[in-house]
């Protein structure tokens, strides 16, 4: 087994200015007997959308449930190793999970909103933290709504359930979602996988833009999004770290021969 | 299949399959017709006004009255009570009857006693002068008149009084209290264990013990529960309500005997295994992701089952209701042990403060149907009430399903697309 080049071994300036939001160190994780992730020891800069690619199966999913612990509510998980969140450890003592889940949101690859009306969808996570008067969560929700390009489309029904949306609004909805909490990460499992071309092409303009502001992780199979949206890119093969480096390098210029199949379509 | 032997073809054993199980289903659904049929017949037919019949015998004697039974080559006819209810009974053997007729002049007079009594007359007898709180030419009656006769006969019955027993409502009324208040025990304590299993208990071992155990309970024969109750509660839990509280009464039993309270922690208890099952089915059945979506939001489990989970959760609960009633309001047997009497002096339920007297024994109309076909001074009567007492039974069981039903498809509506 060899080392994966990462930051850390073949490019230590890579994240040179930037902060190092999030950073996992030698994280494994096991559902029952299977090892899913392996000793993956990954950096997340603040402020950039960081894309892990990768075939299925690979652990893109599983590694995302790590950072913001979701990978606990599967029964019979087990995790080694450390994510840190600003360089504190998110499984210490500190650290209870639904907070480390407020600043480090999600968004799943099917659009699952509750049964709810649109505006009660949106404002869920801050009801949870005892707003409860609707002047002071108008406010909120609209931004959140206008962050996604969603205002507009669904400021005239508010009310009604979030499950006549179409596909499309309905993940952009979960988006907004997550980001009425304003967290500081923002990770995305696969957030096109379940929506047309054009959907989809709308998704990736609104991840360019949210990056700008937002550290992004975004796991995805779809090699053209992650060239198209990411600043850097990870890949990820059989739960291994395979190779890490900005996104322009990974896909023209990837070190490891793995990569190089991988990014060019010969494998996976 | 024996090498050898040619296999029918597919189409002709599909036929075979597709046959048996539809006669088998015809069977059911006739089964299932036959008892409403049977149930409406012998529990309403009773209350349709018969003719009044005149038999003239041999020896020239004329009896006067309905023919309640016909009992291989005799009738049984009703005729005239003299000193009290139900001892006018004849019994005549048809060789001696040489002519039957239905005189238009007969009337069916009730007395204030309760007693019937048949006569001829041209007029309608005075009332109160002997005691006629009701008179009616039977044999004259228009189809119009009988319709009227029959609710008259129906709602008296009902209402009680008049010499037919206590009637329905306080059978009904013990039965829908019993079954309420077995409701508010049961759904709060089934809902929070099967949250329990369901969220926290997880899937090991002591959580598969614990399951197989709750559904084997629901396989426990009533009566056990019945013999529980009346051990744990009355005798157990009520002895030493008595012995504390209320020992200046005794020996007369306050909450040591049978009664409301005891008698619905009992059916809590038949019923409980139902609810958890049928419940912690429900929570499984919701989607992951949406549990996940909230927890992802920074969401704790507590928060994730009263926002999202319990709310989706409902047509489950409701489902789980249904069933707890069916199983209840089915349970006769151990309602004998814990409180159930044929005649009870008081309702559970009345204006009097405290307004709901769990103490108080009850009556109920699973127990109406076995007192009255089997423990009825006048069996004519008796039986068809037993009959009219199972016809209200299942109306009442028909009704609270059918209520339950539409609210939970309601909700089924709203929730359609996570069905998928």
């Amino acid at each position: 087994m060899s080392t994966p080049l990462t930051n850390t071994t073949v490019a230590p300036r890579l994240f040179d200015g930037l902060e190092r939001i999030v950073e996992t160190q030698g994280l494994s994780l096991w559902y029952e007997t299977r090892q899913v992730i392996h000793d993956v020891s990954l950096t997340i800069p603040a402020g950039r959308v960081t894309a892990l690619i990768g075939p299925s199966g690979s652990g893109k999913t599983s590694l995302l449930r790590c950072l913001n612990r979701l990978s606990q509510e599967v029964p019979g998980s087990r995790m080694h190793g450390e994510v840190l969140l600003r360089g504190v450890p998110v499984r210490g003592a500190d650290w209870p999970a639904h907070e480390v889940r407020r600043r480090i949101g999600m968004v799943f690859p099917r659009p699952n909103p509750f049964p709810l009306s649109v505006y009660e969808n949106v404002a869920y996570g801050l009801r949870l933290l005892g707003l409860r008067r609707r002047r002071d969560l108008d406010a909120p929700v609209e931004e959140a709504l206008r962050a996604v390009a969603l205002w507009d489309e669904v400021a005239a029904q508010l009310d009604e359930p979030a499950l006549t949306l179409a596909p499309g609004q309905q993940q952009r909805l979960a988006i907004a979602r997550a980001l009425i909490l304003q967290p500081d990460v923002l990770l995305m499992d696969e957030p096109a996988a379940a929506l047309d071309p054009q959907s989809s092409l709308r998704l990736e303009e609104l991840l360019r833009q949210l990056g700008r502001r937002c550290t992004i992780v975004l796991a995805t199979h779809n090699l053209q999004q992650a060239a198209r949206v990411s600043d850097f890119a990870a890949f990820l093969n059989d739960g291994r770290l395979i190779e890490v480096n900005d996104t322009d390098t990974l896909f023209t210029n990837p070190l490891r021969r793995e990569t190089e199949d991988y990014v060019t379509g010969r494998y996976g | 299949m024996r090498p050898g032997r040619p296999l029918p073809s597919a189409e002709l054993r599909g036929d075979v399959g597709v046959w048996l199980s539809a006669a088998c289903l015809a069977l059911c659904i006739a089964l299932a017709a036959g008892i409403v049929v049977v149930l409406v017949r012998a529990g309403l037919g009773p209350f349709w006004p018969q003719p009044v019949v005149e038999l003239v015998l041999r020896d020239q004697q004329r009896l006067l009255g309905e023919i309640a039974l016909e009992e291989g080559d005799a009738w049984i006819l009703r005729t005239s009570e003299t000193a009290r209810p139900s001892d006018g009974y004849v019994r005549v053997r048809r060789a001696e009857v040489l002519q039957v007729d239905r005189p238009a002049d007969a009337w069916v007079l009730l007395h204030a006693d309760g007693r019937r009594s048949y006569r001829r007359a041209a007029q309608a007898p005075e009332p109160g002068a002997t005691n006629i709180v009701a008179a009616d030419p039977r044999n004259a009656l228009s189809f119009g008149e009988k319709v009227a006769s029959f609710g008259r006969n129906l709602r008296a019955y009902a209402a009680g009084g008049t010499g037919e027993g206590p009637g329905m409502l306080p059978a009904l009324a013990g039965t829908l209290v019993l079954v309420l208040l077995m409701s508010v025990i049961v759904m709060p304590i089934g809902i929070a264990a099967a949250i329990h299993l369901h969220a926290y208990a997880g899937p090991g071992r002591i959580g598969r013990l614990v399951r197989g155990a709750v559904g084997s309970l629901a396989g426990v024969p009533s009566i056990v529960y019945g013999v529980l109750g009346l051990g744990l509660f009355v005798h157990g839990i009520g002895g030493s309500i008595d012995r504390w509280f209320y020992a200046d009464r005794l020996p007369v039993p306050t909450f040591g005997a049978g009664g409301l309270l005891w008698a619905a922690l009992t059916l809590a208890l038949l019923t409980l295994p139902v609810v958890v099952v049928t419940v912690e089915e429900g929570l499984a059945r919701i989607p992951v992701a949406q549990r996940l979506g909230s927890l992802a939001l920074g969401a704790t489990q507590g928060e994730t089952l009263r926002a999202l989970l319990l709310p989706l959760a409902r047509p489950a609960l409701l489902t789980a209701w249904i069933l707890a009633i069916a199983r209840a309001v089915g349970a006769v047997a151990p309602l004998m042990l814990v409180g159930v009497v044929k005649l009870a002096p008081s309702l559970p339920l009345d204006t009097e403060f405290p307004y709901l007297h769990p103490s108080r024994q009850f009556m109920h109309l699973g127990f109406a149907v076995y007192d009255n076909a089997l423990a009825s001074p006048d069996a004519l009567v008796g039986v068809p009430h037993a009959y009219a007492s199972a016809l209200l039974l299942v109306g009442l069981v028909l009704t609270l399903n059918a209520a339950a039903g539409l609210v939970r498809k309601r909700l089924r509506d709203r929730y359609r697309a996570f069905e998928s």
